[in-house]
């Protein structure tokens, strides 16, 4: 009988989805006509694909994220460079893309950093907490309180402010 | 049963009695709001860390978790029921652990080769000698109030504190 259920579960697809499945799928599809890629999906958290618990055989991200030049931008700020230093003093910077995307990854292969289309790889390990700043012009952001452990930027800084969320990453509190 | 009544129940002096009725060092919330606080909300109370919630040791924060929307749209700063939820919070954390340096809201921060325990958030005090550690031991044992334990705290403050916004 109980084989029976199982070929029977089996058969339906009725064994559920992962909480990674799950989190994934509430990102939702694609925009239409961005393929995916470093471009894609801005404002979304990106370690939900590109980490550990997702790795699809991509680069997996330490941190990554996008940069809005204010609270209510509605297209992400290209040209800004985001300042990552880790616990131990190691730095880098990653200049955001046209999405306002930015990338940060540890690749032990390289053999010193790298930067493609808003994605740095360091041939280090970064350690939590990452204390976090953002440059764009003369403009500097500083982030008041470092990042705990949590690598998707979108994770806190949801589209929307509210309890649970300071809002989007941004430069500066009104355009010029 | 007792316990938990006793250490939910906040006393006329300001006071939050964390453990059971055989030990009692009150949490102070003007020492917690003055000095603890400061020192936990960069360390521990980030919105991906303990700023999370339903995660143990829920804090609010002005830079993480707030009780209401408002709050936020607000940019107020920590309110007073913010500061009481926390207190709260350290005092269930160490509801039935009346030994000081066993309980988890110093053990967990701890890193193990000093003393401390698992903590998913990593090593955020190497040594009992950190003066975040000794900021909110104090805190815990009642000694609120005592110049070692003001000296560590702002030694803390200095050293963890959150840039101005």
């Amino acid at each position: 009988m109980r084989s029976f259920s199982l070929a029977l579960i089996l058969a339906t697809g009725c064994l559920g989805t992962t909480p990674e499945q799950a989190a994934e799928d509430a990102l939702g599809p694609e925009a239409p006509g961005v393929e995916e890629g470093p471009l894609h999906r801005p404002g979304q958290p990106c370690l939900v694909c590109h980490s550990e618990a997702n790795d699809e055989g991509d680069v997996i991200f330490v941190t990554a994220g996008t940069v809005y030049l204010t609270p209510d931008s509605a297209l992400g700020l290209g040209g800004a460079e985001v300042t990552i230093t880790d616990d131990l003093g190691r730095a880098a910077t990653i200049p955001t893309n046209e999405a306002g995307n930015f990338m940060l990854a540890h690749e032990e292969e390289v053999e010193e950093e790298e930067e493609y289309e808003g994605r740095v790889s360091v041939p280090w390990a970064p350690v939590f907490p990452l204390r976090v700043s953002v440059r764009f012009g003369d403009v500097v952001a500083e982030m008041r309180s470092s990042v705990g452990r949590e690598g998707s930027c979108a994770h806190c800084h949801t589209l929307e402010e509210g309890a649970a969320s300071n809002g989007r990453v941004y430069v500066m509190e009104a355009a010029p | 049963m007792r316990a938990a009544i006793a250490a939910l129940c906040l006393c006329g002096s300001g006071c939050i009695a964390a453990g059971g009725e055989d030990t009692e060092p009150f949490l102070d919330r003007e020492a917690y709001a003055a000095y603890v606080h400061p020192v936990v909300e960069p360390s521990c109370a980030t919105l991906d860390c303990h700023g999370a919630p339903g995660r143990p040791l829920r804090l609010y924060a002005e830079t993480g978790l707030r009780a209401s929307d408002a709050l936020r749209l607000d940019d107020a700063p920590i309110s007073d029921d913010e500061i009481d939820a926390n207190v709260l919070s350290f005092a269930a954390v160490d509801l039935d652990e009346p030994r000081l340096e066993h309980r988890l809201s110093l053990t967990k921060p701890l890193a193990e080769p000093a003393g401390g325990v698992e903590h998913v958030g990593g090593d955020v005090w190497l040594s009992t000698t950190d003066p975040s550690y000794r900021c909110v031991a104090g805190w815990l044992d009642g000694r609120a109030g005592e110049v070692e334990w003001e000296t560590a705290c702002a030694d803390a403050i200095a050293e963890v504190g959150l840039l101005p916004p």
